[in-house]
């Protein structure tokens, strides 16, 4: 059962880190003048869906009785090329874990450094839903090891 | 053996039970010298179930050389072209060690002729020695990134001579510490950054199959106490544990000194209270952002303390939560932190997460204290597997834990798997079960379904036999007490999927119990299936009419079935019924004359298993139904019982004939409701006169299977919820996880 209000526009993070960096080029031999190249920051835009709703674009309120599951896609940009995990932490309102998932993905050298995964937490017919485990929970997105940024989500009865 | 549903099991007449306490002996026979930090080197043989070693090729992506004795690893002219070798050392034998160093180290055979630096990344996904390739970690899954998943940031590096064969070593220990902190052990991925240049011919380094010379990780760590009970009296609690001994081969390079023990009231101690190595501590700091207190600070070598209000009185019918740390004369607390000449070396984030802990609940009137706690790092509410008296066995999160359930201690190092474990492990004896070993069958969120040896955590196989996830547990057939009706030569696992994506093809696999091998998938709208939505609950296995019962979701009405029976032979679907959506097991009566079926928040039937005829039902109100029924008594009439949102409920099922006839069952109240906030499922058995639950105020809830009074209780954590129990009948324990991470074991009765 798909819920009105739940696929109401909404972009929950746009993170970035404090990653930029400044590359110096050139050297002694070089012909050219030294010039500081400016890194992009990595960025990352979290989408949460019940994955039973085929348009949302994201909502951060659920409710439990009507709720499939959620599904956490994640785009970044700006990623340094090579092999990178990202993972994601669905912790509930007491604080305490309630899973992780582990995604890796790769970065092309000369790309833009983008990249999606998507990833889906069950929640219908869990122990969530059983035990009416409703507040706010939490989702906690890493990269590499760092935490890149936490939001709530509300699953409300 | 068999397990049921909730964690009894029939232990039959037989040498089984005992064999299997025989298998879970503790490894180490403990030597009188007291030590603390000590030092002993790991050698990842070819004998080892846990743990490997292989070669990932780009130029033979989709070889495995899993059994090569020498590995290779070169950067060559990029990426697509190198080679990559993969470590994973097994840890068995170390179950329970704060960590303070950790060298891995890899004889290098054969160089070519360039100085390469050789990095180390710890791999974020499961991979197994016998399938894993350049493309692939298992048999047919990728990894997410050809050529291995793994962090991108190096644990460590190290320069390798192009000239100079000999033993490297890179330094390993904060992921190693991770592995002890709650992250899975999947070991880890050595590559020669391709900076440095075309490499074609990189190392070679001996796996550990080669002849001498393997992989191996040289660890420094204190161990863990052990043993650790609480026992409260009015306004007071005692705590009594056993102190380390060095493990024989270690070097030890302290002497142990004693302990430190912190201490919060009505919440656990938290896992980021981490005394610093070599400062000295007094009664009354406090440690942590949860201020945990530090109650005890000996240096005695002692081995019981009695808090009767150190800092502050202790307050009867509160949860005492203590951690104890060993500590030896140099001040190196049994932390996850590495060694640092003054003070604490970088700490994994969980630092104390598995130090021993345990709750006392001082009592003016009983003693109530857990007989042991278990930190599992993740809220999971799912019971643990048991094997009477030997092990209990829980998922959480990622990981699998073997526990001890006479005194709590971790058997081995947890199992990391690929994905979330949300059921209860089912659990089959090797006495029983056509594989002839000690396992738990695990179907998790990572869509594989896996089979591990609980005697040593080792995967003995894992399959993804329908790509979607599992959230349910699995169900077991067993060859053994199967009747001449089941005709497959070994017992059957089965599961369904729960695929939220649709609301009608799910799909409910049949897998060989000893090698994982798909023997027949029921799939939704596919031939003349009807509709099959997700499924949330254990199989129930029905020996006397040799059918398999499940139950499933059903589009959020009545309108698809909600409950099947297969012939497991064949998988053949032979009845469904559109019950309304359910979340439960079904449960088959002690004589297989009468399924019962709980309909989430509707009704709980009861069914002919041979007709699939509703004999009756009966719908308390509260909400409806939210449990299985928990079904006493031999034969007719049955009483069942099971909960609704508030209350837990009892009622006696009867028919007016024998056998019963469609309509002809009534439901007779025997007690009810008893109110339990937010109530688990109950448990009870034949045989048992009370019944427990867990509930939503952090309390096991004892009430009397009789009267359904809830006489007494046991408190876990006030601001917890309570998960489904599970009973040790041979140790007389009440098992049951928490959603604080927490699993607590009470003696029972209560």
């Amino acid at each position: 059962m798909k819920l009105p209000n739940i696929c109401r526009a909404s972009q929950l993070f746009l993170a970035t880190m404090a990653l930029t960096a400044i590359r110096l080029a050139g050297c002694a031999e070089s012909s050219q003048p030294p010039q500081n190249i400016l890194t992009p920051p990595v960025a990352m835009v979290l989408t949460v869906c019940d994955t039973s709703n085929e348009t949302c674009v994201g909502s951060i309120n659920f409710s439990l009785g009507s709720v499939r599951d959620l599904s956490f896609s994640v785009a970044w940009q700006n990623v340094p090329a090579g092999t990178h995990t990202q993972q994601i932490a669905f912790v509930q309102p007491n604080g305490v874990v309630y899973q992780t998932i582990s995604h890796s993905f790769a970065v092309a050298d000369g790309t833009t450094g983008s990249a999606t995964t998507s990833d889906v937490v069950p929640v219908a017919g869990t122990y969530i839903t059983q035990r009416s485990l409703a507040g706010d929970w939490s989702v906690e997105v890493s990269l590499d090891g760092k935490l890149i940024r936490s939001e709530k989500v509300q699953l409300g009865l | 053996m068999l397990e049921t549903r909730f964690g009894l099991r029939r232990c039959r007449p037989s040498l089984s039970c005992l064999s299997l306490v025989a298998l879970f002996v503790f490894l180490f026979l403990p030597s009188a010298n007291l030590s603390a930090r000590e030092k002993k080197t790991l050698i990842l043989t070819s004998s080892q179930s846990r743990g490997g070693d292989t070669l990932l090729d780009a130029s033979s992506g989709t070889t495995n050389f899993g059994t090569a004795t020498s590995l290779n690893v070169a950067a060559r002219s990029g990426t697509g072209s190198a080679a990559r070798s993969i470590v994973q050392f097994d840890f068995t034998s170390f179950p329970s060690i704060a960590v303070k160093r950790a060298d891995m180290s890899l004889v290098v055979t054969a160089v070519g002729n360039k100085t390469g630096s050789y990095e180390v990344h710890s791999i974020t996904s499961l991979w197994t020695e016998s399938a894993a390739t350049w493309n692939n970690r298992v048999t047919n899954t990728a990894w997410n990134a050809a050529g291995g998943d793994y962090n991108a940031t190096a644990t460590a590096a190290t320069t390798i001579n192009g000239n100079t064969p000999g033993t490297y070593t890179w330094g390993i220990t904060a992921d190693v510490q991770s592995w002890y902190s709650g992250t899975q052990n999947f070991g880890h991925l050595i590559l020669e950054i391709p900076s440095g240049g075309n490499d074609p011919a990189g190392v070679n380094f001996n796996s550990r199959e080669a002849a001498s010379g393997q992989p191996s990780v040289a660890l420094t760590f204190l161990q863990q106490v052990s043993n650790l009970k609480a026992t409260a009296g009015n306004g007071t609690v005692t705590l009594t544990w056993t102190n380390p001994t060095t493990f024989s081969g270690s070097t030890s390079l302290e002497n142990y000194a004693g302990v430190l023990i912190l201490r919060q009231v009505d919440k656990p101690v938290s896992a980021t209270s981490i005394p610093a190595d070599g400062t000295t501590y007094s009664a009354c700091n406090t440690i942590g952002a949860n201020s945990d207190v530090v109650v005890f600070a000996d240096n005695t070598n002692a081995t019981t303390f009695t808090d009767s209000g150190v800092c502050s009185a202790l307050v009867n019918d509160h949860a005492y939560s203590y951690k104890v740390f060993a500590v030896d004369t140099a001040h190196y607390y049994s932390t996850e932190c590495s060694t640092a000449t003054s003070g604490s070396g970088a700490c994994a984030t969980n630092a104390s997460a598995i130090v021993p802990e345990v709750i006392g609940i001082p009592s003016a009137t009983a003693a109530t204290q857990a007989t042991w706690v278990f930190n599992t790092l993740a809220g999971s509410l799912s019971a643990p597997g048991l094997n009477p008296g030997a092990s209990a066995v829980a998922g959480s999160n990622t990981l699998l834990y073997d526990i001890n359930p006479s005194t709590g201690a971790p058997v081995a190092p947890p199992v990391g798997i690929g994905g979330a474990i949300s059921g209860r492990p089912t659990l089959m004896d090797s006495v029983d079960g056509s594989l002839g070993q000690n396992v738990a069958y695990v179907p998790a969120q990572d869509n594989f379904l896996y089979a591990i040896n609980t005697d040593t955590g080792a995967i003995t196989w894992l399959v993804n036999p329908a790509s979607a996830q599992f959230v349910a547990s699995a169900g077991i057939q067993a060859k053994l007490f199967a009747g001449a009706s089941y005709t497959l030569p070994k017992d059957l696992v089965v599961a369904g999927t729960h695929n939220g994506t649709t609301t009608s093809a799910n799909k409910f696999v049949a897998v060989n119990g000893d090698t994982g091998a798909t023997v027949w998938t029921v799939t939704g709208l596919s031939g003349t299936t009807p509709a099959l939505d997700i499924v949330n609950s254990a199989p129930a296995i029905d020996y006397v009419h040799n059918a398999i019962w499940f139950t499933s979701r059903s589009n959020a009405g009545t309108a698809q079935p909600s409950l099947w029976k297969l012939d497991p032979v064949l998988g053949t679907v032979l009845f469904t019924a559109k019950l309304g959506p359910s979340d439960y097991s079904p449960t088959v009566s002690t004589g297989s004359d009468v399924l019962f079926v709980s309909v989430t928040g509707g009704a709980l039937y009861a069914i002919d298993p041979v007709s699939g005829a509703t004999f009756g039902s009966i719908n308390p109100g509260d909400g409806g139904l939210h449990s299985s029924a928990a079904v006493t008594s031999p034969s007719l009439p049955y009483t069942v019982v099971f909960s609704t949102s508030t209350k837990v409920w009892a009622y006696q099922f009867s028919c007016s004939s024998n056998p019963c006839v469609a309509g002809g069952g009534t439901f007779t109240l025997l007690w009810g409701g008893t109110t339990v906030t937010n109530p688990s499922a109950p448990l009870t058995y034949w045989g048992a006169t009370k019944v427990y639950v867990g509930g939503g105020d952090g309390k096991i809830h004892e009430l009397d299977l009789a009267t359904g009074v809830d006489s007494k209780q046991r408190l876990l954590n006030p601001t917890a919820t309570i998960g489904d129990v599970a009973l040790d009948i041979t140790l007389s324990r009440v098992i049951a996880a928490a959603s604080d991470g927490r699993i607590y074991s009470f003696a029972y009765p209560f």
